[in-house]
């Protein structure tokens, strides 16, 4: 046996228990998932298990999953431009504060949603975005309004505790990207005459792409699928087909419609997830 | 032009002909001050090396003059005009980083042209002045490659390719050769000499290496503990340290130590054990102060006999020999006294002496230096 093959079985030996685990958990379920997706349930809910593409047909004609998709990619450019603008300053002042304590609170306060499980902080955003929760206390009390604000069940309260989920996917690989970038080139950038402002559009954000790309590749796979957060703030007839999903499957028991409607969404995400990763390739390739 | 005029007409102008100059620059961080009152001068086009070990200041004091730091006192000023509330990118300082800090996202010509495209400058000025410094620094035809692509030296040049395209008051050269291996660094060190007197322009060089330094300067100054500890011509600082640190830096020379016996017109008798050393030095030191002999290993030589009416001459014993081809380093263990390093030019590529021959080392009084002080004050300067 040669040297490359005993390397090559060392790689699988090693890949081996992921590689079985995947399979059994992911492979093997999705796959029964597809095959559910080709059944269809008749009116008096029997679910036909031969071979239609009935489903399929009821999705890309019918106008209420449009709305679903669409309201899906909105929620979903929504959460990516929030969590660009909130996250990149954020990463930067991470990165570059003085003091390292500083720099742990920062840290510790970014990853700290991670920590926490989702439905205790989205139940936070309840309190706070309630008719009668915090928020609306503080504008009625200050006189800013008359009655109480409805937010809870908008499409914007929906965004904000997303945003809240979301961040710390932005922030993470941005603070990463900056924290390799070698400071002397923002030096060497203003000796040639680079203004601050300068240096930071041609030097800094150029390299930190990745970081930003990596992000915005993370924030896009979790958003499209994000389905508690939007179900607790907004209840479950927001139009997101993550919830349609949820609504099709659990209130109307159609297993079929929703399992074909989940391989849409799990298309679409690949789709654009293989966009981002070209993207990333590419600056990748000119950053480095 | 009228920028410059209008300088002048406000009595700015502090000392002409000189493109850099610091006056009384303290710089610390938290209270550990890293320089100390530091006064320099840099001529017009002249090439100023900054030498000394780590930690003496070098680096900081480019870096102030680049406007990376800010003095705590003192003032810093370029072409007559004080700096000191100049950010780096208005000061039109031209830097190679140690590093190199070449833009890792732009090809060459991108890092070239970075300063000029900042600037304003017309897409066609830019692409003929990327070509002429290309061109200066022999890297024709390189313009499209990434920086990736390129070796260390070619790096290196471009470094210095995007500091020139500027045009800058004054290029700032942070140990630029200490990254490259030692033939191209010997070869770099020519290069970077021929470079700078064609394009005549004022250049700090910050280096450890003394050998660096000695060749390409006009002018160089050496750097102790965050003060200048000399500044002058290569040949004045070799020839004429004015303190151990400086001649202990400059060649590695040997001490002897010993006590002011008497002084004979423009000599002084310096005993050291039981011999007499003649020192040709205008030094005023009193009878019996305590005070160390420098001797450089090549102002040294070896016989077998001791020839009549010599002077400065002591005997020893050959320890060991370190064989360099054109030149052979003795180490020579005296008969009274340490080991006194010696080197001796071969042309013929063979050493005239070996180890464990009886040997007489002698030396001029001209070359002898004296400096007071006893063997314990010299601590920290000797290694």
């Amino acid at each position: 046996m040669t040297a490359r093959w005993r390397r090559r079985l060392t790689v699988w030996a090693l890949l081996a228990p992921a590689l079985a685990l995947l399979v059994l958990v992911f492979v093997v379920p999705s796959l029964d998932l597809f095959r559910l997706s080709l059944s269809w349930t008749d009116p008096g809910r029997t679910i036909h298990s031969d071979l239609s593409l009935t489903n399929y047909r009821n999705f890309t004609t019918s106008a209420y999953f449009h709305r679903l998709l669409w309201g899906s990619i909105k929620l979903t450019l929504w959460l990516t431009a929030g969590c660009l603008l909130l996250g990149y300053p954020a990463a930067w002042y991470m990165v570059h504060a003085r003091s390292k304590t500083a720099r742990t609170v920062l840290y510790a306060i970014v990853v700290s949603p991670l920590l926490i499980s989702v439905i205790v902080r989205t139940y936070g955003w309840v309190v706070l975005l309630a008719n009668n929760g915090v928020v609306n206390w503080a504008l009625t009390v200050s006189g800013a309004v008359d009655k109480p604000v409805r937010m809870l069940g908008t499409f914007g309260s929906v965004v904000v505790a997303s945003i809240h989920v979301l961040l710390p996917f932005m922030i993470l690989p941005i603070a990463s990207a900056l924290q390799d970038l070698d400071p002397v080139l923002e030096r060497a950038a203003q000796n040639l005459g680079a203004t601050p402002a300068q240096t930071f559009w041609r030097v800094t954000l150029p390299l930190s792409m990745p970081g930003v790309l990596a992000g915005t590749a993370l924030v896009i796979a979790l958003g499209l699928g994000l389905f508690i957060t939007p179900l607790l703030v907004a209840g479950p007839l927001q139009p997101l087909l993550a919830l349609g999903i949820y609504y099709v499957t659990l209130n109307q028991l159609d297993f079929p419609l929703g399992a074909a409607l989940s391989f849409v969404l799990l298309v679409f995400t690949l789709i654009v997830l293989a966009a981002a990763a070209r993207a990333l390739g590419a600056v990748n390739r000119s950053a480095m | 032009m009228v920028a410059t005029l209008g300088r002048d007409l406000l009595g700015v102008t502090a000392t002409p002909n000189l493109d850099v100059e610091l006056r009384g620059v303290a710089m610390a961080y938290g209270d550990t001050v890293v320089l100390h009152d530091v006064d320099l001068e840099v001529r017009k086009g002249e090439f100023l090396s900054l030498l000394g070990p780590s930690g003496c200041g070098k680096t900081t004091t480019l870096n102030i003059v680049a406007g990376f730091l800010t003095p705590l006192r003192g003032t810093v000023s370029l072409r007559g005009r004080v700096v000191n509330d100049v950010p780096p990118y208005r000061r039109h300082a031209g830097m190679v980083f140690q590093s190199y800090a070449l833009f890792p996202h732009m090809n060459v010509h991108d890092n070239v042209a970075f300063g000029l495209k900042i600037r304003g400058e017309p897409a066609t000025a830019v692409t003929r002045r990327v070509s002429e410094v290309l061109a200066l620094v022999k890297l024709e035809g390189f313009a499209q490659r990434a920086v990736r692509q390129l070796s260390g030296g070619q790096q290196q040049r471009v470094a210095i390719a995007r500091a020139l395209a500027i045009d800058p008051l004054v290029l700032l050269m942070d140990e630029p050769l200490s990254n490259l291996d030692a033939q191209l660094r010997r070869q770099m060190r020519v290069e970077l000499r021929r470079l700078q007197q064609q394009v005549g322009i004022t250049t700090i060089f910050v280096t450890h290496d003394q050998e660096e330094a000695l060749t390409l300067s006009d002018r160089l100054v050496v750097m102790n503990g965050g003060r200048i500890e000399q500044a002058g011509t290569p040949i004045e600082l070799y020839r004429r340290p004015r303190t151990p640190f400086v001649a202990q830096f400059l060649g590695h020379p040997n001490f002897l130590f010993g006590e002011v016996a008497e002084r004979i017109g423009g000599e002084l008798l310096v005993r050291v054990g039981p011999d007499t050393i003649r020192a040709r030095t205008d030094a005023t030191l009193h009878r019996g102060a305590p005070v160390a002999v420098v001797l450089r290993p090549e102002s040294a030589s070896l016989s077998r006999e001791r020839s009549a009416g010599a002077i400065n001459a002591l005997a020893g014993r050959v320890g060991y020999t370190v064989y360099l081809g054109t030149s052979a380093e003795y180490e020579v263990r005296l008969a009274h006294g340490p080991a006194l390093r010696v080197v001796e030019q071969i042309s013929t590529g063979i050493p005239s002496f070996h180890d464990g021959d009886d040997v007489v080392v002698s030396w001029a009084a001209d070359d002898t230096m004296v400096f007071p002080g006893t063997p314990e004050s010299f601590r920290g300067v000797v290694g």
